[in-house]
């Protein structure tokens, strides 16, 4: 009944194209309020399938996130700023981004859990306050303009790309040993530990990735929106990255794209007044991780699994819990 | 013949209790150690020092002339000593096959590894490799969690109370399954277990703790004869 293997990633190959596809005409097509909301959730796509590495695959809720984007979004302006040419800016600010990546992976290393999440609270609580206090280098609380570096095809061509390929490199990763080792930290990471993975450097990895596509969704953000400030980068929005990747189905390959229509759905189409709209994101998340905890995917898949089911075969695997390990969607 | 596992005056100190307070031992490749003693004797914690789960606080094991404690247990399964644990703990959602998997990929030594169906007809999972873990019975999952330490191609083998939550006949047949893959994949394996009608029959030699300290160690019979370890143990079980 199944596919074979290379005719699976065949779809999805293409499928991924076809997203891009779509994302660019949409970046290009839609304007005002509604193009933004396109880019944020094409932006937010591109960062969160790093954060579905490690909270996802590997099961470690950061909130960090947003402070890596910041980081690509403030270095790769600083650098245009001081002239320096854009591609190697841009090479700068991710890479610096993954050393502060690496940094908070250091950091937290032996923390798990709750306190994981509160450690990486911390350093988006961190970068905020710099982002704010250092007027010199970042604008203040006002934010600053940020120079074009690429051209404004240049940068759709990249949103668009990114998209597909932030995705399709995670596809790869996610059925690599790799994926199955941050599997196996997800479910039990001493057993981990005991059947040979090196968990401490598996995190770590995963981290510096997750940062990667934090920091290089800030440069393309950063580059499209012409300005950026610290209210953009907040603990709240932290946040509602890592409910967007609950919501979406953690670890499924398109839990980054789903999830961020429906926050930026939430925040920016619905509007509820402030705060109210993050209380709805709040409760909608409790919900879904209390009655679907795959998430709006993870649903999804469990509803197609029970469709297709023949009712003999049903009998014997009814029984067993549905448990989602598999990336793809 | 020289020892393949040396423990060497291991101490493990939580504050001011020493959880295991000087113990040392040797097994030689396809030895069966039979490890008892009451509740809180130190046997859990020896067990982790010998896996790399913890660090002791002084004193070394040596697998084959090698130091490797105190290095974290992923190191430890690299060397090849592998553990299972007093609960039962596997990657929940996972196949078996999934599962062992990982750990064979995690292995150094992959050629030494038997197969998938090896290690479940030695165990007798046979026909519930590809079932999500969370689906067998308790008994199986005890034994699957052997088949995962043994797909990591381990050289010495800690079973923690495997026989736990097993009746006669599921303990008489993982007594077999021991027997088999210490004789023929020539394991070196620490048994922990309360259930003497398991573990005599078993075990090569027994090794009696308490408080921390080796009280006794001999073959199942001196052990049984052992006027100290019926007073401090058996005789109250
Ligand atoms: N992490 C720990 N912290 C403090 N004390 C511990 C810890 N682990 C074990 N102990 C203590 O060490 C002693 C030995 O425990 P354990 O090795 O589990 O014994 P056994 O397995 O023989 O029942 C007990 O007194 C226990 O309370
Ligand atoms: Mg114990």
């Amino acid at each position: 009944m199944r596919a074979s293997p290379l005719v699976r990633h065949g779809a999805v190959a293409a499928g991924l194209v076809a997203l891009s596809v779509v994302a660019y005409l949409l970046l290009a097509g839609v304007q005002g309020d509604r193009g933004q909301v396109v880019l944020l959730v094409v932006v937010w796509t591109i960062a969160l399938t790093g954060l579905n590495l490690i909270m996802g695959l590997g099961g470690y809720p950061s909130l960090a996130h947003v402070a890596f984007f910041a980081g690509g979004a403030y270095l790769s302006a600083y650098f245009l700023e001081r002239g320096w040419p854009m591609a190697l800016g841009a090479a700068l600010a991710v890479g610096l981004t993954m050393l502060g990546g690496l940094v908070v992976a250091l950091v937290f290393s032996r923390t798990r859990g709750q306190y994981f999440a509160i450690g990486t609270m911390f350093c988006t609580a961190v970068v905020y306050l710099v982002l704010t206090n250092a007027t010199g280098f970042t604008g203040g609380p006002n934010g600053k303009p940020v120079d074009l570096g690429f051209s404004m095809t240049a940068t759709l061509v990249l949103l668009a790309a990114s998209v597909g390929l932030g995705l399709g490199a995670f596809y790869v990763l996610a059925r690599t040993r790799f994926g199955d080792r941050l599997r196996a930290i997800r479910e039990d990471e001493d057993l981990a530990r005991h059947v040979g993975v090196p968990t401490a450097r598996v995190k770590l990895v995963a981290m510096v990735l997750s940062s990667g596509f934090g920091a290089w969704a800030g440069v393309l953000f950063a580059q499209y929106n012409g300005v950026i400030a610290p209210s953009q980068f907040t603990f709240v929005q932290s946040f509602l990255m890592l409910v967007a990747i609950g919501l979406g189905g953690a670890g499924r390959l398109l839990a980054p794209l789903v999830g961020s229509a429906i926050v930026i759905g939430f925040t920016q189409l619905i509007k509820l007044g402030p705060g109210v709209s993050q209380i709805v994101l709040g409760v909608l998340f409790i919900l879904v991780t209390l009655l679907v905890p795959g998430g709006v995917l993870g649903g999804l898949a469990q509803l197609a699994r029970r469709l297709r089911r023949t009712p003999p075969a049903a009998e014997t695997e009814r029984s067993t819990p549905v448990r989602v390990k598999e990336a793809a969607s | 013949m020289t020892a393949l596992l040396t423990v060497d005056r291991v101490v493990k100190r939580y504050g001011g209790l020493a959880a295991v307070d000087g113990v040392s031992f040797t097994l030689g490749a396809g030895d069966v150690l039979g490890l008892i003693g009451p509740n809180g004797s130190g046997k859990t914690t020896l067990l982790g020092i010998l896996a790399g789960t913890h660090d002791p606080t002084s004193g070394t094991v040596t697998l084959d002339g090698r130091v490797c404690s105190g290095r974290g247990a992923h190191r430890a399964v690299h060397a090849g000593i592998a553990r299972t644990f007093q609960t039962t703990r596997l990657f929940g959602g996972w196949t078996l096959r999934e599962a062992l998997r990982l750990a064979r990929r995690e292995n150094r030594r992959p050629a030494d590894v038997a197969s998938d169906e090896r290690i479940a007809a030695l165990l007798a999972l046979d026909g519930l490799l590809d079932r999500p873990c969370t689906s067998l019975t308790s008994a199986a999952q005890r034994l699957a969690m052997i088949a995962l330490a043994l797909a990591t191609g381990p050289r010495v083998l800690l079973l923690d109370e495997p026989a736990v939550g097993m009746d006669t006949a599921e303990s008489a047949a993982l007594a077999r399954a021991v027997r088999d893959v210490a004789d023929d994949l020539g394991v070196a394996v620490v048994v922990v277990d309360h259930n003497m009608h398991f573990l005599m029959p078993l075990a090569d030699s027994v090794l009696v703790m308490a408080s921390g300290t080796v009280l006794a160690t001999g073959t199942p019979a001196q052990i049984r004869a052992d006027e100290a370890v019926i007073a401090s143990y058996l005789g109250e079980t």
